[in-house]
């Protein structure tokens, strides 16, 4: 699971069906792995949000939040 | 049509790594989400696929379609332009098809999702194009170094706080759609 979070987080790109069926082995179900990916994956805009809102702030002029 | 770098302005369809749900078998709940979610949604494999999780796929709808079709604010297009950026530089060629035919729907042209697929880091055909793309990158690549110059080219061009919020989010949500056609199964020509 942490293998799996790790590079859905860092490499968008590169996910495969190996990396499905290691969760299957570790016995995660289809409905616990699309849950994991989900949490994770949001984490990605929820993070991308923040960081924006921060520059936006930090670029001065204007009434960023 | 367009096809470079691997990528294409043709109709993808999308294949699931895991099981999708049966229709058969869903819920009152899973039927209720997947109807809010996409017009399409009772036969797509991705909406199916992230059905398994019902509650999960409404917040995720919400969010997607507010970000992506509520009236007002960003144009559509320039959502749309955001969203194909990303998903060009996290190379998740069906999100990409999906995006830029729905630019070149909202934009009535195709010239900038021509130049999208040959560098993203230099498209647009506008000054305001062009900052929208830079900051799709940006937002893609080092979140944790957006800093004030990354904002003010798009003031530079005329954006409002109020679109480049909107901007943000477009872009931001593209973080997450392209995980998740890009892990949990694989695009596949159409039939």
């Amino acid at each position: 699971m942490l293998q799996f979070a790790a590079a859905l987080t860092t490499d968008p790109r590169n996910g495969d069906r190996a990396a499905i069926d290691a969760l299957r082995s570790a016995g995660l179900a289809d409905p616990a792995i699309v849950a994991l990916a989900q949490l994770v994956a949001f984490l990605s805009y929820q993070l991308r949000v923040v960081a924006g809102l921060r520059a936006m702030r930090a670029s001065g002029t204007g009434d960023a939040p | 049509m367009i096809r470079r770098n691997g990528f294409t302005d043709e109709t993808l369809e999308w294949r699931s790594w895991l099981e999708p749900l049966q229709l058969a078998e869903a819920s009152p709940l899973q039927l209720e989400v997947l109807d809010e979610s996409h017009p399409q949604s009772r036969t797509s494999p991705y909406y199916l696929t992230l059905a398994h999780q019902p509650l999960m796929l409404r917040h995720r709808s919400a969010a997607y379609n507010a970000i992506m079709y509520a009236p007002g604010g960003l144009p559509r297009a320039e959502r749309e332009l955001g969203a194909m950026v990303v998903s060009v530089t996290n190379g998740c060629v069906y999100c990409t098809s999906v995006h830029a035919q729905r630019f070149e729907q909202l934009a009535k042209r195709s010239d900038t999702v021509e130049q999208v697929f040959d560098d993203a880091a230099s498209a647009g055909t506008s000054e305001r194009e062009r900052a929208i793309a830079t900051f799709a990158i940006a937002v893609t690549q080092r979140p944790n170094a957006l800093a004030g110059d990354d904002i003010a080219p798009l003031r530079a061009a005329g954006m409002s706080d109020e679109e480049i919020i909107d901007l943000l989010h477009a872009v931001a949500i593209f973080g997450w759609a392209n995980r998740l056609m890009q892990n949990l199964g694989e695009p596949a020509g159409a039939d």
